[in-house]
């Protein structure tokens, strides 16, 4: 056989028939190895789990078909390989030490944090928010708004989703007060072990600011008092730079007219010892190295009642984890003392809230919207609308226009317990929204939202449900995050209104086609003794 | 699916040599075009299809060159001699098979380009006139790869320069091998015709295999992907100090190199594991004297099919200076297009174009040829290096101002963000062993050729190492699956 070019450029390979096979048989020994160990931890389990079900879809042309199958297929792929990565044999194995080492010995955080000196941590898309293109540069607009692959394209311009939203509030007698909220890294990049002192912007920030007041906007920057105002290994702020924040806003509301008779709100003190979210992003090792934060929060309380929430108030709280953070238990950093409850403390006017944990750009207009489809007038009685959202969304955020529509009808055959009741049903996915991966989202619990069709219940109750299911709690993905287009599944439901006041504020993904927008949703619990 | 990663290594991999060894060797092309297409469709399976439609016209082009009759002897299709004038058939269909791959690629990689400049035009010029399309075409992973090497089995055939093969499922199998498909090497049908008839599977071969796709595997994970830190923290930043950026701009030279090579020895190592040999794509680039000596280290696969397939049929150096100037030009524009649908891409092209026409006019030497050979390494990496600013900056804008601070012709940033990332211990620790690896060590090809117990453990400890960090990292794909 005659020796070819390629052949002749990689040379003959110079090693004894031993050698060589003992290399070889080595090499292939040690893969087959772990290639079993593989196999047997993930595996057997995952592939045998695996299927996917392309659902009849309205349109019955055959290019829709292969899209939407193509698409199906492509999402159970991804899953499939993130779960035998994720729960593999070598990960569950490497992962833990190998985090502990990079952080003890070599000081480097991981994809989501940075770690920097003196026991500073700092979110890694804050830092590329600060440092980064700004954000109102038009290339830069250009290429977030290209899709990217097959992924949904992003409306990247905060400025035309902030001025409609203003004008669909003025259009009822309702001002909108912006509160753009610093990220850690803006304020506290000396402790990234870089050198600055004070304010370190998004180059597009204070033109984005200037524009937005040309426009009429207020705009309530609430830098000058955050200074020294960040907490250690958490992404946030802290309680008594927060306070600041509150107060502020309080006397921005009042110039607006809105007093009233005093509610007797007042403020109990505690003492809470928390371990910061990016500690928790940190992985193994995390706990090992950074220690927990002592703080003081201030709850507010009335009477011998905590402070709630009033949908008759006159003022409306939008915010993301910038005011749970004290708001909600499980961010472990207390309860009952978070932006709403100060603002109200200051006030001493009740406050109306709708939070998010994330996704500050969008998320709370849009839970808004669907107060308002679902025939319940969040803004009615209203004058002032706080909107607060974490800076790094101006760059990273997805900006999309979102109508508020009041409406009163409700979609048929859309199942919903009676109030008090649970119902058990059995039905199939015909959607899932989309699931964080844990350790990459600076938060530890998610919901998901479910599209169950072909839905049996008890009596002969049939139809389809929306449901909301726990995905992430903390930071460990439960079975419902597994859930694939097509799986049967048996839950216990019960009406979200009844556990909206404990979980409204948890961040969640939903469905976004309209007719979801207008159905009542139900909050499903695995049926004890049915398969996850 | 990408080389470095869980699934490939302990699911896919072992799957395809264990079937492979145990299928019959009849059936060894079929199973490979099997395993091959579950490779590629794992990233979207409608490109598998397309793959397969690319796939079909070049078999029938293929076979109309040279008929529908089999040698009774051999039962294989006859080649064409190479000095006998081709009929308008055969021409015929040999322009099918250009025009097809050559329509492809520029659909799916060009259509999106040709909207936003005709956009951009129309809005320089004042007009209205726009296209405002809501879809965005996507590219299908290895287009750019595949279709050439499609083209080179077409033009081959009708070159006479290898027989074609009669078996569609063969031919399937050169065009979808998935060593090579998604980022190369760029195999010539001429390369691989005689394999697809007969090769042989011994230890030595497997050994040699496993060696070079370690020592790959090691570039990518121990170096590429630290040093691609560097860069993106760089290239990710509004503004930055000089140093920063050339820390930056060093970064992603290294990635590049280590990232592509890197993919390359393990291309070329499971084709070995398979009987296969591939051409060799890398030799040392950086340690290139002129621009034109780069050009025969750097990506040598694609550089020699450009040669044989534009340059040459252009006239080469055949008609003159001035002739042999544009065609150098033209040629290494094309080749910026090749890699991507951006303007930046053009550029870079452009830049080694006019700097390899320089070159020739100055007897293919560097104009600093007369300098001492440490000094015509430097002078052409840093050369390289300024050029790399192209390919990796977003956009043509955003290129020309990372330039401009490299040069210090920027404003300072306010905080020393970048820095926290370019100045830190492990990544400086990379790059400099990178540097070492890049200007001291050997090349793959050369290290692994005598194969001892030193480097059989070496080549161990690494692969072992770089494996351990790859279960620790985030997904990292190779810089040349996006072209």
């Amino acid at each position: 056989m005659t020796i070819t070019q390629p052949e002749r450029d990689l040379g003959a390979t110079v090693v004894t028939p031993r050698m060589a096979r003992l290399f070889a048989v080595l090499c292939l020994g040690l893969l087959l190895g772990v290639t079993v160990r593989e196999w047997r931890a993930v595996g057997l389990r995952a592939l045998a789990g695996f299927r996917i079900a392309v659902l009849p879809t309205s349109d019955d042309r055959v290019l829709t078909w292969m899209l939407h199958g193509n698409r199906e297929l492509l999402a159970a792929l991804q899953g499939l390989e993130n779960t035998l990565e994720d729960e593999g044999w070598l990960a569950t194995r490497l992962i833990p030490p190998a985090q502990r080492f990079k952080l003890k010995r070599l000081r480097l955080g991981n994809e989501s944090v940075y770690a920097g000196p003196a026991g500073w941590l700092h979110y890694r898309p804050d830092v590329d928010y600060v440092k980064g293109p700004g954000f109102l540069r038009p290339d830069r607009l250009l290429r977030r708004s290209r899709a990217a692959g097959f992924a949904a394209p992003v409306q990247p311009d905060p400025r035309p989703a902030i001025l409609d939203f203003a004008a669909q509030l003025r259009a009822r007698g309702i001002e909108l007060i912006l509160l753009p909220t610093p990220v850690k890294a803006e304020l506290t990049a000396a402790t990234l072990g870089g050198s600055a002192t004070g304010r370190v912007a998004n180059a597009s920030f204070l033109d984005f600011v200037r524009q937005l007041e040309a426009a009429g906007l207020t705009v309530l920057d609430p830098a000058p008092l955050l200074t020294d105002g960040y907490l250690r290994t958490d992404t946030h702020w802290r309680p008594d730079a927060m306070d600041e924040v509150a107060r502020a806003l309080a006397e921005a509301v009042r110039a607006r007219g809105i007093t009233g008779p005093s509610m007797g709100y007042e403020r109990t003190t505690r003492t809470v010892t928390g371990r910061g979210d990016l500690v928790a992003m940190l992985g193994a090792g995390g706990a090992d190295i950074y220690g927990a934060e002592t703080v003081t929060v201030h709850e507010v309380v009335q009477g011998s009642a905590g402070w709630q929430p009033d949908r008759e108030a006159a003022v409306l709280l939008l915010g993301d984890s910038f005011s749970n953070i004290y708001a909600q238990e499980g961010l472990g950093w207390g309860g009952r003392a978070g932006l709403a409850e100060q603002l109200s403390f200051h006030l001493q006017q009740p406050v109306d809230r709708l939070a998010r944990n994330d996704a500050g750009s969008y998320a709370t207009r849009d839970l808004l919207a669907r107060e308002l489809a679902r025939g319940r007038d969040r803004l009615a009685g209203k004058r002032v609308v706080i909107w607060q959202f974490a800076n790094r969304e101006l760059a990273q955020g997805d900006w999309r226009k979102i109508p508020l529509e009041l409406r009163s009808e409700q979609p048929a055959d859309f199942l919903v317990p009676e109030p008090g009741r649970t119902l058990d049903v059995r039905g199939v996915v015909a959607e899932i929204s989309s699931v964080p991966v844990p350790g990459r989202v600076p938060y530890a619990d998610h919901i998901a939202a479910l599209h169950l069709v072909d839905v049996q219940g008890a009596r002969g109750l049939a139809g389809q449900a929306y449901v909301m299911m726990w995905s992430m709690t903390n930071q460990t993905r439960t079975g419902a995050a597994r859930l694939r287009v097509g799986d049967e599944v048996s839950l216990r439901l019960r009406r979200w209104s009844e556990v909206a006041a404990e979980l409204e504020a948890v961040n969640r993904s939903e469905l976004e086609d309209e007719t979801f927008m207008l159905a009542e949703p139900c909050w499903g619990e695995v049926e004890t003794g049915a398969k996850e | 699916m990408v080389f470095s990663s869980h699934l490939f290594l302990f699911y896919f991999l072992p799957l395809a040599l264990g079937l492979y060894y145990l299928a019959p060797a009849r059936a060894r092309h079929l199973l490979l075009t099997v395993l091959s297409y579950g490779f590629y469709g794992w990233a979207n399976p409608l490109f598998g299809l397309l793959l397969l439609v690319s796939t079909a016209i070049d078999y029938v082009c293929g076979r109309a060159l040279v008929g529908w009759r089999t040698d009774p002897a051999t039962g294989d299709l006859p080649r064409l001699t190479p000095d006998t004038a081709r009929t308008r058939s055969q021409r015929a269909a040999v322009t099918v098979s250009i025009v097809s791959n050559l329509a492809l690629l520029g659909f799916f990689k060009y259509f999106n380009l040709g909207v936003d400049t005709f956009n951009a035009l129309a809005a320089a010029f004042g007009s209205s006139a726009s296209l405002d399309l809501t879809f965005r075409v996507v590219l299908p992973l290895g287009i750019s790869f595949y279709t050439f090497q499609s083209m080179s089995y077409s033009i081959d055939v009708y070159r006479g320069q290898a027989a074609p093969l009669r078996s569609f499922v063969d031919f399937a199998c050169y065009v979808s091998l998935f060593p090579q498909l998604v980022a190369g090497p760029i195999i010539r049908y001429q390369e691989l015709a005689d394999q697809m008839r007969r090769r042989s599977h011994t230890w030595t071969l497997m050994a040699r295999g496993w060696a070079l796709f370690m020592a790959g595997l090691a570039k990518k994970v121990l170096l590429a992907n630290p040093c691609g830190k560097l860069a993106d923290a760089a290239f990710g930043a509004e503004s930055l100090h000089a140093l920063d950026a050339w820390l930056g701009a060093l970064g992603y030279a290294f990635q590049i190199y280590f990232d592509f090579s890197g993919y390359s020895d393990m291309a070329i190592g499971l084709g070995l594991m398979l009987g296969f040999h591939f051409p060799l794509n890398f030799n040392a680039p950086y340690r290139a004297t002129s621009i034109t000596d780069f050009w025969r280290r750097w990506h040598i696969s694609l550089s020699t099919w450009l040669r044989d397939y534009l340059y040459l049929p252009l006239g080469g150096n055949r008609r003159g200076a001035a002739r042999t100037y544009l065609n150098l030009f033209i040629v290494m524009l094309l080749g910026g297009l090749w890699h991507g649908a951006a303007w930046n891409f053009v550029v870079w092209g452009g830049l080694h174009g006019l700097l390899l026409a320089a070159e020739r006019a100055g007897g293919k030497r560097a104009l600093y040829g007369w300098t001492p050979r440490p000094v015509q390494v430097g002078l052409t990496f840093i050369l390289v290096l300024i050029t790399w600013v192209f390919f990796r900056a977003d956009n043509l804008g955003h290129a020309l101002r990372y330039l401009a601070a490299m040069f210090g012709a920027t404003a300072q940033p306010a905080a020393d963000l970048v820095g926290v990332v370019t100045r830190h211990p492990i990544y400086l620790a990379a790059a400099a062993l990178a540097a070492l690896v890049v200007w001291r060590a050997p090349s793959s090809a050369e290290w692994t050729r005598h194969l001892n117990g030193v480097r059989a453990v070496a080549l161990l400890a690494v692969g072992m190492l770089a494996v351990i960090i790859m279960t620790t990292e985030e997904f990292n794909p190779f810089i040349y699956f996006i072209f």
